[in-house]
C-alpha cells in the first residue's frame, strides 16, 4: 500500500513529465529535420565535386586581387542550389563561413547530446527501481503504462548519446577536408568522398533523432493512462 | 568476433522462446497461479541470458565503427548494431526482473501481471533490435 505522499509525488512526476515530453517530441522532430537539411547541403556540394565535370578556372585571373575575390568557384559550387543551401565557395576566400558555422554548431550539439544522454540514462535506471512500487495490488494497473514511458525514455537517452557520437564523427569527417578552393582542387575526389560521408553520417543522426521523437510521442497516452490510475488510487 | 548475422540468429532463438512465455504469462494473468509464475520465471532465464549476451556483442561490434569515419558502410553497420544494443538494454533489465515479479509479492495476480509486463517488454525490445539489425547486410 502506498502512502498518500508517495501517490502525490507519482502524480506530480506524471503531470510535469507528460508536458515536458510533449515539448521534446516537437523539438526532436525539428532537430531531425534540421540535421536532414544540413546533410542535404553537404551531399549536394559533394555531388558537384564527385560527379560534375566542370573544369577549374585557368590561371588567367589573379584571384587575390580584391576586385576578383568574390567571384564564385564554378567547379565547386552547385550554382542553382546556392539560394537554398547558402554555401558559397569564392575564388579569393578560404573555407566558406557557412561550413565553419556548421562545424561549430555540430560540435556544440555533439557535446551537449552526449552529456544530456548520459544524464537521462542514469535517471531512467533510478526510475525503473523507484517505480517497482507499482507492483502492488492497488497500483498494478499503473505499471504497464508507466514502464512503457521508462522504456521509451531509456531508449531515448541512449539514442541521444548515439547521436552525439555521430555528430562528433561528422565533424571529424569535415575536419579532414581543407575547404580552401585550391586545396579541394588538388584532390577533389577525396574531398568529395569525405564530404559525402559527412552528409550520410548526418543523415543517420537525423534518422535516430526522428525515431526518438516518434517514440516519445507515444508516451503521451501512457502518461495519461498512468495519471488516471494514480488518481483513482488517491481516491479523487 | 561474432558477426551481426550470428547475433541476429541468437536473438531470433530468444525471441521464439519469449513468444511462448508471453503467451503463457498472458494466460496466467487471467488465471493467476503462483507456482506457475515461478516456473515461468525459471524458463525466462535462458532467453534472458541470450539477450544479455547479444547486447554485449552488439556493443562490441558497434564501438569501432562509431569512431572511424573513413568507411561509410562500416559506420552504417555500426549504427545498426548500436541501435539494436540500445533496444536490448531495457529488455535485459525487464527480463532480469521476471524472477522478482514472483519473489516480491504474495499476490498471484500481481506476480502474474508483473511477469507478463516484463516478458512483453523483453519480447517487444527484441523485435525492435532485430528490426534495427535488419538494415545490415547478412554477410557482415
Amino acid at each position: 500500500m502506498s502512502s498518500k505522499l508517495d501517490l502525490d509525488v507519482l502524480y506530480n512526476i506524471a503531470s510535469v513529465h507528460r508536458e515536458h515530453e510533449r515539448f521534446y517530441t516537437m523539438t526532436q522532430m525539428a532537430t531531425a529535420a534540421e540535421l536532414s537539411r544540413e546533410a542535404n547541403k553537404l551531399k549536394v556540394v559533394a555531388d558537384v565535386w564527385l560527379e560534375d565535370q566542370v573544369p577549374a578556372p585557368t590561371g588567367a585571373v589573379d584571384w587575390s586581387d580584391p576586385r576578383y575575390q568574390a567571384a564564385g568557384c564554378l567547379d565547386l559550387n552547385p550554382v542553382r542550389a546556392i539560394a537554398g543551401i547558402g554555401i558559397l565557395f569564392m575564388e579569393g576566400e578560404g573555407e566558406p563561413s557557412e561550413i565553419r558555422t556548421l562545424k561549430l554548431r555540430l560540435r556544440g550539439m555533439a557535446m551537449g547530446m552526449q552529456g544530456v544522454g548520459q544524464w537521462l540514462a542514469d535517471k531512467m535506471d533510478a526510475a525503473w527501481e523507484r517505480e517497482s512500487v507499482l507492483l502492488d495490488p492497488e497500483l498494478i494497473d499503473a505499471a504497464w503504462p508507466r514502464f512503457q514511458t521508462i522504456v521509451t525514455n531509456w531508449r531515448g537517452s541512449r539514442k541521444t548519446l548515439l547521436v552525439g557520437k555521430l555528430l562528433a564523427l561528422v565533424v571529424d569527417c569535415l575536419d579532414k577536408i581543407d575547404f580552401t578552393p585550391a586545396a579541394i582542387r588538388r584532390d577533389k575526389a577525396t574531398a568529395g568522398r569525405h564530404l559525402r560521408t559527412a552528409g550520410w553520417v548526418l543523415d543517420m543522426a537525423s534518422r535516430v533523432v526522428a525515431e526518438s521523437g516518434a517514440s516519445l510521442a507515444d508516451n503521451d497516452a501512457h502518461w495519461t493512462e498512468y495519471r488516471a490510475v494514480i488518481r483513482r488510487a488517491q481516491g479523487k | 568476433m561474432t558477426t551481426a548475422a550470428a547475433i541476429a540468429r541468437e536473438l531470433r532463438d530468444a525471441l521464439a522462446a519469449l513468444a511462448t512465455l508471453v503467451t503463457e504469462a498472458e494466460r496466467l494473468a487471467a488465471a493467476p497461479d503462483m507456482a506457475r509464475v515461478r516456473a515461468l520465471a525459471e524458463h525466462a532465464k535462458a532467453p534472458a541470458d541470450k539477450v544479455v549476451a547479444a547486447r554485449r556483442d552488439l556493443q562490441a561490434l558497434a564501438e569501432p565503427g562509431l569512431t572511424n569515419s573513413e568507411d561509410p558502410a562500416a559506420v552504417r553497420a555500426a549504427v545498426a548494431c548500436a541501435r539494436a544494443a540500445i533496444e536490448l538494454e531495457p529488455a535485459c533489465r525487464a527480463l532480469g526482473d521476471v524472477p522478482l515479479a514472483a519473489a516480491r509479492t504474495a499476490a498471484p495476480l500481481v506476480a502474474a501481471r508483473a511477469a507478463h509486463l516484463f516478458l512483453s517488454i523483453g519480447y517487444r525490445q527484441c523485435v525492435a533490435a532485430l528490426d534495427a539489425l535488419g538494415t545490415t547486410r547478412s554477410d557482415r
